[in-house]
């Protein structure tokens, strides 16, 4: 074989079609190779596969229920089934990932420091309770306006025992926390493992990330063929990177019936975090994948109500998703997804965080053409931290009325 | 021992930043012009700090094939060096620019060997000189793997870390930069933390080469006018180089 049709064969494990890639400096090569190893290692270990698994049981609260939306149902005209990641433990199903990254560091890597970057400071509680169960030293980035706009989170990741770096460079948000976890990554390499929060980032974190959110779909799957005997027409969840999404839609993927949904954030009209709707093919943070940027391949700032999803780029198997026509996505606004956050309290009891209130407005949007369908909702995170934002919003609303 | 120095485009602004890289051909070999990215995971905060301040003054990529076409008149060596995505947005449209104004090669640092041959080709085909990394955990087969894909010079990371100043060079440097030299046919320059005639000194026949970036910056950083900065960058490059 040649030299050149080797390279080519290298670089087709790491790709998802065009999208993936590995676009990193030379210093953190060894630590991707490595991490890549450690993760196919792991995943092959039965050891690892059910340590992760009992934790996940035993502490997170896995299986999550994929509960039928018997009053939204109706009021719809449509069959609702949600699944329910809003219960896990810390609220979200991020802690799926930071179990699964923080044991992988412990068992595989034997480091035991572990950085992370977080937007709102859902990832970075996640990243710090699975670092104080399994007693790993914690470091958080985050973005200084993030720090003020999250004081609660903020506090809850001290007191779970992790160090907690304002980031003031740049646009001091979610994009400059990860800039600079991988400014400490390449410097610490040695003795540090980054947990991404989501499926972006270079080979093998999209890969990783989805496998340890793949256990949503799973679930799911086995779930709602006890209840209805069959696949659900639809899969819709909310998309920022996208691990939600990915993990749900794994399952699903194969059957060509399932109709597979990723909501994006179409913002306020001015600004937006839709990168697959109004982006274009770009490369960052270490992946080629769609982007938010300017003609001259700038990045810009992204924007939406709910702050996981305000990342301006998209995890690459996504991009694979849209450019196949494996999933469709579409973008949904700030408006819209405080109808979607208020329908699902007021119909079901269920207070949805607002990344997957976008889903559950697209689902609202159209459920003319949902009509008697099964569709299931990945509620992928409590709203109790939304609040503020909440609060705000209404403020706002009733100032202008 | 070659010197090359690095510049970001349109810090503070375009003028002053082409005039600063006219004085600093004076004193290198080789120059490269940064152009600022928004999101440069490779860079400290000096680099950081000129990149963020030449796009608030409403910097444009096109700019730097003007300031490249008027600096390579030198005849000395100009490069480019920019984050991929700058580059990925027009691939064959940049690169056609850039030899078009006579740069003579191009540094990426998040786009490592291999990773798109696509990339590669249409270097090379324009015979336009690549520039990829070593660092100090790259492992000796695949510095061969480097070696291949260089077609300019080899750039060796002093540190695991990110560009800016460091006060010592680490102990086991030349032994690293001696190492890389015998497995490698093309020239390795050293860059990342330069910033003193000492460092210089001690890799003096050791190295082909040294880059100085962030120590440049932060004269500029330092300097109440464009005069000042001008005239504190000739006396550090002349310190630096004599």
């Amino acid at each position: 074989m040649e030299e050149g049709d080797l390279q080519r064969e290298i670089l087709c494990i790491m790709y998802f079609g065009k999208f993936g890639g590995r676009f990193v400096p030379e210093t953190l090569l060894p630590a991707l190779e490595e991490l890549e190893r450690a993760f196919y290692k792991a995943k092959k270990s039965r050891k690892f596969i059910s340590l992760w698994k009992y934790y996940l049981r035993e502490y997170a609260g896995r299986p999550t229920p994929l509960y039928f939306a018997e009053n939204a149902s109706r009021v719809l005209g449509l069959k609702l089934y949600i699944k329910r990641e809003d219960l896990l433990h810390t609220g979200a199903h991020k802690i799926n990932n930071t179990i699964g990254q923080c044991l992988l560091a412990k068992m595989i890597l034997k480091k035991r420091r572990i950085i992370a970057e977080t937007g709102a400071g859902q990832h970075g509680v996640a990243t710090a309770t699975a670092c104080a169960l399994l007693g790993l030293n914690c470091v958080v980035y985050m973005g200084q306006k993030d720090v003020r706009r999250q004081e609660i989170n903020v506090l809850r990741m001290r007191l779970l025992g992790a160090e907690v770096i304002p980031v003031s460079s740049g646009s001091q948000t979610l994009k400059d926390a990860i800039n600079e976890a991988l400014r400490d990554w390449i410097t610490n390499v040695d003795t540090t493992h980054y947990v991404i929060g989501s499926v972006v980032g270079p080979h093998p974190f999209p890969q990783m990330v989805s496998f340890f959110q793949s256990i949503i779909g799973e679930e799911a799957k086995m779930q709602i063929l006890k209840a209805e005997g069959r696949y659900p027409d639809f899969v819709v969840a909310c998309v920022g990177g996208g691990s939600n999404a990915m993990g749900i839609f794994k399952a699903f993927c194969k059957n060509r019936n399932v109709k597979l949904i990723g909501v994006e954030a179409a913002g306020d009209g001015k600004t937006h975090s839709a990168s697959l709707t109004y982006g274009m093919p770009g490369v960052f943070h270490g992946t080629k994948t769609y982007l938010i940027q300017d003609e001259d391949g700038q990045v810009l700032p992204p924007h939406s109500i709910a702050p996981g999803l305000d990342y301006p780029a998209v995890g690459p198997e996504h991009s694979f998703f849209n450019d196949e026509g494996i999933a469709s996505y579409y973008a949904v606004d700030d408006n819209s997804a405080i109808e979607g956050f208020e329908f699902l309290a007021r119909t079901e009891g269920i207070i949805p965080a607002l990344e997957p209130a976008h889903a559950m407005s697209w689902i609202i949007k159209n459920s003319k053409e949902l009509k008697n369908k099964i569709v299931v909702l990945n509620l992928s995170g409590r709203g109790d931290k939304d609040m503020y934002i909440y609060r705000e919003y209404v403020g706002n609303f009733k100032s202008q009325v | 021992m070659k010197i090359c120095s690095y510049f970001t485009c349109g810090f503070p602004d375009l003028e002053s930043s082409l005039k600063i890289m006219s004085e600093l051909l004076e004193f290198s070999d080789y120059l490269e012009i940064g152009i600022p990215f928004t999101d440069p995971i490779a860079d400290g905060p000096t680099i950081q700090f000129s990149s963020f301040k030449a796009l608030e003054n409403g910097f444009k990529v096109d700019q730097t094939f003007k300031v490249a076409e008027n600096l390579s008149k030198s005849g000395k060596k100009i490069l480019i060096m920019t984050y991929y995505n700058i580059i990925f947005r027009n691939k064959e449209k940049f690169l056609q620019n850039a030899k078009d104004s006579g740069v003579w090669g191009i540094v990426v640092p998040d786009l490592l060997p291999g990773e798109d041959l696509d990339f590669e080709e249409l270097m090379s085909k324009l015979n336009l000189k690549t520039v990829f990394f070593v660092a100090p955990n790259t492992k000796k087969t695949r510095i061969k793997f480097i070696d291949k894909h260089t077609t300019g010079f080899i750039y060796y990371i002093t540190v695991k870390g990110i560009t800016g100043e460091r006060e010592r060079l680490p102990d086991e440097l030349k032994q690293k930069i001696k190492s890389v030299k015998a497995v490698a046919k093309k020239e390795v320059f050293a860059g990342f933390g330069i910033s003193k005639k000492e460092h210089i000194k001690e890799l003096e026949n050791i190295a082909d080469g040294v880059i100085i970036g962030s120590a440049i910056i932060r004269k500029v950083i330092e300097s109440n006018n464009i005069n000042s900065a001008i005239s504190n960058i000739r006396q550090f490059m002349r310190e630096l180089t004599q």
